[in-house]
């Protein structure tokens, strides 16, 4: 809590926008028009009555449209157990009303609900006509409802700094699995068809489809599974695999045609032959790899496009 | 070199029938059972040798191009080959010839075109 004005409210590391609003917004803003009121001569049973039918905890009683009292559920607790439930409003409504302005700021009406512990305030306009009742849930969901206005007007200006991604722009994610051969190389063969109708030259598109395809099939075979996330942009094609573990212990030999940790089923589908990554570095303009025991391996497999469209 | 001229002298059969195989042809051959290596290879629109009969042969083929597979030792393709295979418009041919035969009789065949 902060000194300045007894808001409770973190004043210096609530977002600007929260502070903004309750100063922003004034109780009018928030508060239920919709009363339901009691005369003073109602009885508390009948009050009891409007509570329950209308979801609510206080009721202002209000005499020649001048507020005299409240009863809350509280009074009305204490009705039932001391058996006055049959009295009238006026005997033991209390008298002694704090009240807020229909004008006063937001952050005056959160002040008032922190010092008075009240549920409920009654709101006077300013010729002390009754207006309105505010609770602390009136504020809660009046401050999301502006909340969300708020965030509706940053995401139109955020759109209208950042029109849509040109349809040169292109960014696809796909979920490999660990030993799924059924669906090994579904990513890869996607992207591909994505390519084809790219209209690249042929080398090109098959140099990106096989970065893919033993990036695809090297977690499927060694990974606990990943994602292989295919970015187009227009001057270049990135491949990135990023899966969980268990890692490469040594990238180095990894590296090394030949080098090979694939065991015989693997081997029996035509994979294993330890040529997977140096093949991924060989069609990659560029390529890069990091890998630790604890997070995984993440592989990047960078294809220039403009060269190549320029050879054509 | 048209697939279907390699059909009588290697005693195949077609197993997977695409729209258009009559047609297709290829430049180059390649024999291998390993598709890891297929991949390193940096030809096009060439004939794929193999005995694999997995999913994974139409996969390969397909990201680097190979236009038809050849399946030797009379092997047959598994359900799940057919079905790739046919989706990416490869034909696969059956050859009761073992892989060396195949490749000798293939290499006859280039040989007499060139």
């Amino acid at each position: 809590m902060t000194s300045s004005g007894g808001i409770p409210i973190n004043t210096d590391s609530s977002p600007t926008v929260v502070l903004e609003l309750i100063y922003r917004l004034k109780i009018k803003d928030v508060m239920t028009s919709e009363l339901h009121l009691a005369g003073p001569s109602d009885t508390m049973r009948s009050i009891q009555k409007i509570m329950k039918e209308n979801s609510i905890t206080g009721v202002p009683v209000v005499d020649n449209g001048r507020l005299i009292g409240i009863i809350s559920v509280d009074d009305i607790i204490n009705a039932l157990d001391l058996g006055y439930i049959d009295d009238r409003a006026q005997d033991h409504m209390s008298r002694n009303i704090i009240v807020l302005e229909d004008d006063m700021p937001l952050s005056f009406g959160i002040t008032y609900f922190d010092k008075y512990k009240y549920g409920r305030f009654p709101v006077l306009n300013k010729d002390n006509k009754l207006v309105g009742i505010v609770t602390s849930r009136d504020i809660s969901s009046a401050l999301l409802v502006e909340l969300n206005k708020e965030m509706e007007q940053l995401e139109q200006r955020i759109r209208a700094q950042n029109p849509p991604l040109p349809v040169s722009h292109m960014h696809r994610e796909y979920i490999v699995r660990k030993f799924d051969f059924e669906n090994a190389g579904k990513a890869s063969t996607e992207i591909k068809k994505i390519l084809k109708n790219k209209e690249l030259d042929r080398k090109t598109i098959r140099r990106i489809a096989v970065a893919a395809y033993e990036l695809e099939m090297n977690q499927v075979k060694h990974s606990d599974g990943g994602r292989i996330i295919f970015l187009f942009e227009e001057d270049r094609v990135e491949i990135t695999a990023v899966d969980t573990g268990p890692g490469i212990p040594d990238i180095n030999l990894a590296l090394q045609e030949g080098y090979s940790t694939a065991n015989d089923w693997i081997r029996s589908l035509g994979f294993g032959a330890g040529m997977g990554l140096p093949n991924v570095r060989r069609v990659s303009d560029e390529f890069n790899i990091a890998s630790d025991l604890q997070n995984g391996t993440t592989a990047k497999s960078i294809i220039f496009l403009t060269i190549q469209q320029e050879e054509e | 070199m048209k697939v279907t001229s390699v059909m009588t002298p290697l005693k195949a059969n077609i197993a997977v029938d695409v729209d258009g195989y009559e047609d297709i042809e290829f430049e180059d051959i390649i024999a291998c059972d390993l598709m890891s290596d297929v991949l390193v290879v940096d030809k096009e629109d060439f004939l794929l040798v193999t005995s694999l009969t997995s999913d994974q042969v139409a996969r390969t083929s397909d990201i680097v191009g190979a236009v038809a597979i050849m399946l030797v030792n009379g092997k047959t393709p598994q359900p799940k080959l057919k079905e790739l295979a046919k989706e990416s418009g490869i034909p696969i041919l059956t050859t009761p010839l073992g892989c060396f035969e195949a490749c000798y009789a293939l290499g006859q065949l280039q040989k007499g075109e060139r």
